[in-house]
């Protein structure tokens, strides 16, 4: 790129100094300038160039302004308060702000093109000229990167990828995210610490964003190592990153009831029978899977069998539970939390509803009592009847 | 001479013939008016108030007996517990001592039945006349919950009702019986209806009242000791209370209306460790829960009829 530093300055009338000081001591005169005369854009963007219009020590000058020089095609406009103007009056000692704005027609190439403004009035004529350069553009470029390309963890662990894209290219671009992964992995992007899925994002130009890849794999995922690959791809290029996952193998024990069934029918004092189905849904096996039982206050529970040296993933074993409510135990519902907990902190529990029932031994007692009185009357009959 | 056949022929008869008398009588207008204007009035509140409150809940006919409606400080089980002994001895005070005041019982016995019959049928008659009344207060107060609910009791409802419809029969029953026993024993039906009147008045309001805790602080010390509430007082105390009908009658109109009612005694926290409060008993279990008072009751009912057998078969009659 190249910078042809055009000389301004001071055009016409005072040919002294250079006029770009505050207020001079004995410079007069009037003054159309700008601070680069000569610069450069991108391709197929408008340009807006400040210009400044100052007037020393004369009195005010009305001035009309116009851009006679016009590179081909391109469209050219004063403003001044934001708005279109022709001409610009400018009081004694001060200084006013206009802009140009220069629209290239589309379809531009690189290379130099010139412009002149000029400022007309009070017999005299003020010309800057200005040249503007429209350079090559930077190939279209896009990079993907991650500190952590390979992550290890559980099937329950969410795995989550830190990555940075970068749009090394001259423009903006709007990128989009795709992933390759092995079949029922799930992967989503969001902005990095944010909660937001996206699909794409837009950068600018030379800037770079962090981004959050998350992979969601199935629970039942066996042991092993992925690879997965991300894309992104804007309208000129694109880019991939290589990732992979080690999944290791967990054991995770599930309890229910028997047909799914959390409860049961118990008699007070009496045993009764429990089935629960302990069942290894993870992906690896449960070692020294051990029962026990957290029941009210004087009932006995037992279990067959007690513990479990091994089981598979995906098995299942059916436990018989003897539950003995208390005695004494009164009729109604009460809350039986059974547990396993195998080797390596692995721990779950169910909680059983179980209806006690009392015995109706006491049943027949009270008809006996009804019995009892009728007997009285029949013995008083027997006695005194018949009168 | 020993006489022979059954002491009972007859006793169909006599039963025909007083419950005839009863159903047709005066008396009978009175109580069923009364039974009328208490099953209305008590179940109208009763569902306006359930219309208002309660949205839903799995025993709402059973909150239609056993709730206190709003302007009226009385549950429907309060009100019939109070005036079944009322209706029972106004039904049985002068059974007996009538026929001899109006000279008619030596008549009667003239004919050729045995005395066991006549006690038996006059009795029998008495308690199908209290049963018709008692069943025709509970269909009211069904049938107002139907029409006022618009919807039908579940037949766990429906089994716990009749269970209540019968207990409050063999209530009725008890006191029945009381006033029979009075109605042999004096022979002005005045002295038999206050004394009956006398002992229900006593059940009712001074035996848990007064009575009890003195007879309880008289056998097992005082209510509380220094390591808190005496166990040994809490126990005779309600021993004592299920001496009065009234007691027993109560507790099974609690634990057959109110589902989640678990036991009737004392209880230790450590009974209690785990259990699930609250949770509707089955109707069985409730059952099986009253079933000692249910027979009590009943077995009370014969035992007081057979006491005045025995008075009655002793008496002489001869007038």
């Amino acid at each position: 790129m190249l910078l042809r530093l055009l000389a301004v300055l001071s055009l016409v009338i005072a040919s002294t100094g250079a006029g770009a000081a505050e207020k001079p001591s004995g410079v007069t005169g009037l003054y159309l300038t700008t601070r680069y005369p000569a610069l450069t854009v991108r391709a197929g963007e408008t340009t807006t160039i400040d210009l400044s219009l100052r007037n020393f020590n004369l009195p005010p000058q009305q001035l009309a302004l116009s851009v006679p020089q016009l590179a081909n095609g391109w469209k050219a406009t004063v403003l001044g308060g934001g708005q279109p103007i022709e001409s610009a009056i400018v009081a004694p000692d001060s200084e006013e702000k206009l802009q140009l704005r220069l629209e290239p027609p589309s379809g531009t190439g690189p290379g130099s093109y010139s412009f002149l403004v000029e400022a007309q009035g009070g017999g005299s004529t003020l010309k800057l000229p200005i040249t503007v350069t429209i350079g090559q553009e930077l190939p279209a470029k896009l990079k993907l990167t991650t500190n952590f390309p390979a992550l290890r963890g559980t099937a329950t662990t969410s795995f989550k990828f830190k990555v940075t894209v970068a749009n090394d290219s001259g423009r903006d671009a709007t990128i989009n995210f795709s992933a390759d992964a092995p079949k029922n992995f799930q992967v989503t992007f969001t902005e990095a610490y944010g909660t937001q899925q996206l699909t794409s994002i837009p950068i600018e130009a030379g800037k770079s964003k962090d981004i959050e890849a998350a992979v969601a794999i199935p629970r039942d995922t066996p042991a092993g190592e992925y690879k997965l690959a991300l894309h992104a791809k804007s309208e000129a290029a694109s880019a991939d990153l290589d990732l992979s996952i080690t999944i290791i193998g967990q054991a995770r024990l599930a309890l229910a009831g028997e047909g799914g069934r959390l409860s049961g029918d118990a008699t007070a004092g009496q045993d009764s029978q429990l089935t629960v189905i302990a069942k290894n849904d993870g992906s690896e096996a449960a070692r020294d899977i051990e029962f026990s039982a957290t029941a009210p206050e004087g009932w006995k529970t037992n279990f067959d069998p007690k513990e479990l040296p091994e089981l598979d993933a995906g098995k299942s074993q059916s436990i018989k539970v003897t539950l003995t409510p208390a005695a004494r135990a009164i009729a109604g519902d009460y809350q039986t939390t059974i547990r396993a907990s195998s080797a390596g902190g692995l721990s779950e529990s169910a909680n059983f509803r179980i209806s006690v029932l009392t015995s109706t031994v006491w049943g027949a007692v009270g008809i006996g009592v009804i019995a009892a009185a009728l007997l009285v009357v029949v013995f008083a009959i027997a006695r005194f009847g018949r009168r | 001479m020993r006489r022979s056949g059954s002491p009972f022929i007859g006793t169909g008869i006599v039963l025909a013939k007083e419950a005839a008398d009863q159903l047709s009588g005066i008396r009978m207008v009175v109580i069923e008016a009364l039974v009328f204007l208490i099953a209305l009035v008590l179940a109208w509140f009763s569902t306006a108030t359930i219309r208002e409150s309660i949205g839903q809940s799995p025993f709402l006919f059973l909150r239609l007996l056993t709730m206190a409606p709003d302007p009226i400080p009385f549950s429907f089980i309060d009100t019939v517990g109070l005036v079944t002994p009322v209706i029972a001895i106004a039904l049985g005070f002068d059974a007996i001592n009538a026929e001899f005041n109006q000279r008619t019982l030596s008549r009667i016995l003239a004919q050729p039945i045995y005395r066991d019959a006549l006690l038996l049928g006059k009795f029998l008659a008495r308690l199908l006349a209290l049963a018709i009344a008692l069943l025709s207060l509970w269909l009211l107060v069904l049938g107002v919950g139907f029409l006022r609910l618009g919807l039908p009791p579940s037949g766990e409802e429906l089994v716990r009702m009749l269970g209540f419809l019968v207990a409050t029969i063999a209530y009725g029953g008890v006191w029945l019986a009381v006033a029979f026993l009075f109605s042999i024993l004096f022979r002005a039906p005045a002295t038999a209806a206050l004394a009956a009147l006398g002992l229900w008045l006593v059940f009712s309001f001074f035996w848990s009242l007064v009575i009890k805790p003195l007879a309880a602080t008289l056998i097992a010390g005082p209510p509380e000791d220094i390591f808190g509430p005496n166990l040994a007082y809490i126990q005779t105390s309600q021993a004592l209370d299920r001496i009065s009908p009234n007691t027993l009658y109560a507790e099974i109109a609690l634990a057959l209306l109110q589902p989640a009612t678990r036991t009737l005694g004392p209880v230790f926290i450590s009974q209690l460790r785990g259990a699930l409060l609250g949770a509707p008993l089955p109707a069985s279990q409730s059952f099986i829960l009253v079933w000692p008072q249910l027979t009590g009751l009943i077995a009370a009912m014969i035992l007081i009829f057979a006491a005045g057998y025995v008075v009655f078969q002793r008496q002489e009659i001869r007038a």
